[in-house]
């Protein structure tokens, strides 16, 4: 045999054919790595955030509380305050109450079409909200297409002020609802399928009734999941600027915040605002964690899971379908509008146009505005997900092989940005740089990649991190006895075994980016620096045709965002909801 | 190659992985690792092969240290437990990923990628991907690609124990044949004792980190250091016992047992000045019959039959004495005992030549 012969006359040591990597380059990207990120955190989380803070309580170099006496003493910022909060509550409350049937649905039951429907369901998560509020606007205007129709129709002899008022605030509510309970409908259903079926039939065959089933396995199981989604949504909905900008809501702390950005430096109240929102969100993060306990229940390892899934009788179709569709439906409405209002032409007193054009998708090349706003977005989007490419690979690699000690707290650090309200960062930079080098009235374009950046690299790291751990350490270490450097290794096998979460993760820093309102209202000062979203609103806000133009370049905003979480949805598949977790 | 470990130690923590590990291979022996999950016996594999870092102790290779050496740079082939085949490349590309890194020439690389799959049977699967093969050819492919670097050594980490029986003969014998006809130094690391037995030419017993015993598959049979080797490599009668007399030049000791008053005419592993020992008897080296025996050298001891297995080739038998009710169980091989029933008594006849007077190994765990 000559393998046999080869290897006796070939006892010569092996070490000198292949290059040795030493053992402290490990260590040393570990090490390398979290100075980075650390930096990186530093610089553009913690200084900011930290400067509105010591800004807001410190006056002259002692402590102070009276930017907050100046804010509580005017009634309409306290108004905005509790308006805000209760915005953040019942959007979340509604939520809860809309998602859990269809979760249970989705968990318990089989029915034709339920992975279509599954997915329908996810839709309004990729409409931008903002965008909707163009089309809500249309549908529900004192003569838009709802109190037409309603006349046409002899129900209504004069038209109802659906966004008049206080209606406005039930308005902001709804959009919020419809656009972030899948965000809920993720963490839910993913809560409750984690769940051991035989959980509840072992709780069932000791006579357990089905509501104490609930209450006392299923509920518990379930909390850290319902919690880790609800946080979001709240936060989400508090924070959210585009949505009451849009519907001209100014009665709550997003707007309020933004029409201080102006005289940021000038107006400490401004500072005040910011810095109670950053409490408030500190405090309902300390708030949940004690709700959930710090615990995440480890299922035992178990064999085959059976399926606990029966199929739905007809009438439990019915019930399914129809909540389900109708909740699709109406979160769709609003986007449907947008499509509707950038095709039509001359729209004025009917219930529907009277005809249809392209013309306005054919002006948004044509027009500087709509057309630079493509542009920068994408140039913009593109920066920033390379940025979340580079660091959110390096951090997954380190936190998953635990390449340093405190590996784990690297972790829990990259998943702050996704709490922290797009306002408050954005606010903080332009009290932080205004007067340096990165002035956002100069030049907002390397703050403004970084906080797209930063907001969206928890996706980057979580999709990686995902990827890493289904790659078993031994396949690194198997290329590693072939004599390969660690980049070697990372080359070879790492990086192509998690492409996919990697393409994924990209994906959605990119399409969130595009779609990004905060920041981009707040950073883009000047015309030629204005991206997608901040076009959309200045069209908007134009006489004439800009309403038209506005939505035409929202229907193209909700394609790249769709075209983008479709495929990461498609590369990811049920994972897709561990990304929405705090 | 031949692989030393002088005093190794490998701590994570508080928790010691290795104690302190002296460890001798040789070149060209199939050797095994062997212990309980949890003994060390996988951390020390993967401290030979570089892919852990010894917290004190040397690592040679012939001689040369190779302790802060990386995985990279020892020439090791390694075939781990779960396979950690690339599922991105074919088997054929598994195959020559170590050659790549090996800067051959093509014809050379393509030569020794031809040579080891026609080697391993693995010809027809070279354009597969991993995921697309049974579990057994998937262990070829894994074990095909450490042998193709032509590796110093040969380290498989339970190849397998992810196999269902049958294909684990299989490959038990297509493991040893490999190892006859390259004679590459292989270290092998299982808890499962029959194969070590049946494979190794060297076994190395381990247990919470410590080297147990060392040696040829039959010395550690015949021979156990203790009671945990006696009871972990084959199946073994324990009794506690207390030496009341030994005699040094003609190798008898008397002990006091369960048993009564037995002598034994094999050389004591106890300590000189060792009183409370283990006494460790294998159940085929125990006749039984209906008579009590006389004869000289035998330990004649009456019993009642308490159950019975007929496996067919053997019999296996549980006793229990007549005047301490403690448990015998014999393996009677050809039995001419046609027609006995449970509870009738019998007496156990037992060579004072097999009885093994050991050390006490309590604080080995389950041994005593």
């Amino acid at each position: 045999m000559s393998l046999a012969a080869e290897s006796k006359e070939k006892k010569g040591f092996v070490a000198d054919q292949v290059q040795g990597v030493p053992p402290w380059v490990g260590t040393f990207v570990g090490y390398t790595t979290i100075g980075l990120t650390l930096a990186v955190l530093f610089v553009f989380l913690v200084l900011p955030v930290g400067k509105v803070l010591t800004s807001a309580f410190i006056i002259d170099g002692s402590f102070s509380l009276e930017y907050f006496r100046l804010l509580l003493s005017n009634p309409l910022q306290v108004a905005a305050i509790w308006n805000s909060l209760a915005i953040g509550i019942l959007t979340t409350i509604i939520s809860t109450m809309v998602t859990l049937p269809i979760a249970v649905f989705q968990t318990k039951y089989d029915f034709p079409f339920k992975g279509i429907l599954a997915g329908l369901l996810l839709v309004p998560m990729v409409m931008p909200p903002f965008v909707g509020a163009i089309g809500v606007q249309r549908f529900f205007a004192e003569y838009g297409a709802i109190n037409l129709f309603l006349m046409d129709l002899g129900l209504l002899t004069t038209p109802i002020d659906w966004l008049g008022g206080h209606n406005k605030f039930w308005a902001v509510i709804i959009l919020e609802v419809l656009h972030l309970y899948p965000i809920m409908y993720l963490n839910l259903t993913a809560a409750l399928a984690n769940i051991d079926p035989s959980m509840e039939e072992m709780a069932a065959s000791l006579g357990a009734p089905r509501w104490k089933i609930f209450k006392d396995v299923i509920w518990p199981l379930s909390r850290p999941g319902y919690f880790a989604g609800a946080i979001i949504v709240f936060i989400w909905a508090l924070t959210d600027l585009g949505t009451p900008l849009l519907v001209s809501y100014e009665a709550c702390i997003p707007v309020r915040i933004f029409n201080f950005v102006t005289d940021a430096n000038e107006n400490p109240v401004g500072l005040a605002m910011v810095a109670i929102v950053i409490m408030m969100t500190i405090s309902i993060f300390l708030l949940s964690r004690s709700f959930m306990g710090r615990k995440n229940y480890q299922m035992m390892a178990r064999g085959h899971v059976t399926s606990a899934v029966k199929p739905a009788s007809a009438w439990m179709k019915t019930v399914i379908y129809s909540v389900s569709l109708g909740i699709v439906f109406l979160a769709l409405l609003p986007h449907f509008a947008v499509l509707v209002t950038s095709l039509s032409k001359n729209w004025i007193g009917t219930v529907l146009p009277e005809s249809y054009t392209l013309e306005y998708y054919g002006q948004i090349f044509q027009q500087e505005l709509p057309f630079t706003g493509i542009k920068n977005s994408f140039f913009f989007s593109t920066l920033a997900t390379f940025f979340d490419l580079i660091l959110g690979v390096l951090i997954a690699y380190v936190v998953v092989r635990k390449l340093v000690p405190f590996s784990g707290l690297l972790d829990s650090l990259v998943m702050v940005p996704l709490a922290l309200p797009g306002i408050v960062l954005a606010f903080g930079y332009v009290v932080t740089f205004s007067d340096t080098i990165l002035d956002p009235l100069t030049n907002p374009t390397i703050l403004l990649v970084v906080a797209y950046g930063i907001r969206r690299l928890p996706y980057m790291v979580r999709s990686a991190v995902a990827g890493l751990q289904q790659t078993s350490a031994s396949l690194e270490e198997a290329s590693a006895t072939f004599g390969a450097s660690q980049f070697y290794t990372l080359r070879k096998i790492t990086i192509p075994l998690v492409m996919a979460n990697l393409i994924a993760g990209c994906l959605l820093c990119f399409a969130y980016a595009m779609l990004d309102v905060s920041d981009s209202l707040i950073l883009a000062m000047k015309d030629s620096y204005y991206p997608m979203t901040k076009a959309i609103y200045a069209l908007f806000l134009e006489q004439g045709s800009g309403e038209f133009v506005a939505s035409a370049l929202g229907v193209i905003a909700m394609m790249i965002l769709s075209g983008c979480i479709l495929g990461a949805s498609l590369i990811l598949g049920k994972k897709m909801g561990e990304l929405f977790r705090s | 190659m031949e692989i030393s470990l002088e005093g190794v130690r490998k701590s994570y923590g508080d928790t010691h992985a290795i104690r302190s590990l002296d460890l001798k291979i040789h070149d060209g022996s199939l050797h095994f690792l062997l212990g309980p999950s949890g003994c060390g016996k996988t951390t020390a594999l993967r401290l030979i092969a570089g892919l852990e870092k010894a917290s004190a102790g040397k690592i040679l290779f012939d001689g040369k240290d190779v302790t802060n050496l990386p995985s990279a740079s020892r020439g090791v082939g390694m075939v781990f437990q779960n396979y950690a085949l690339w599922p991105h490349m074919t088997v054929k590309q598994n195959i020559e990923y170590g050659l790549k890194l090996r800067k051959l020439t093509k014809a050379e690389l393509h030569r020794r990628s031809d040579e080891v799959l026609s080697f391993t049977q693995l010809d027809r699967y070279k354009d597969r991907l991993p995921g697309q093969l049974s579990g057994g050819q998937q262990q070829r492919v894994a074990l095909a690609r450490a042998l193709a670097i032509r590796p110093n050594v040969l380290l498989l980490d339970e190849p397998l124990s992810n196999l269902d029986a049958k294909l684990r003969l299989e490959m038990r014998e297509n493991i040893t044949r490999i190892h006859q006809q390259t004679k590459i130094t292989t270290i092998y690391v299982t808890h499962d004792q029959k194969e070590a037995l049946s494979m190794g030419t060297d076994i190395s017993l381990m247990y919470a980190g410590e080297m147990i015993q060392s040696g040829s598959p039959r010395e550690l049979y015949r021979r156990p250091a203790n009671s945990f080797v006696a009871q972990f490599i084959g199946e073994a009668n324990l009794f506690d016992g207390e030496i009341i007399a030994s005699e040094s030049t003609d190798k008898q000791t008397t002990v006091k047992s369960p048993l009564g008053e037995i002598r034994s005419t094999v050389q004591s592993r106890a300590g000189s000045g060792e009183k409370d020992v283990s006494i460790a008897i294998r159940p085929e080296s125990i006749r039984v019959s209906y008579e009590d025996s006389e004869e000289k050298g035998i330990e004649s001891i009456p019993c009642e039959l308490k159950q019975l297995t007929y496996l067919g080739e053997q019999e296996q038998l549980i006793l229990k004495t007549k005047k301490t009710g403690v448990t015998i169980k014999t393996a009677l091989f050809n039995s001419s005992l046609e027609n006995i029933r449970v509870g009738e008594t019998l007496f156990c006849h037992i060579p004072q030549s097999s009885i093994m007077i050991l050390p006490k190994a309590s604080h080995l765990g389950p041994g005593t």
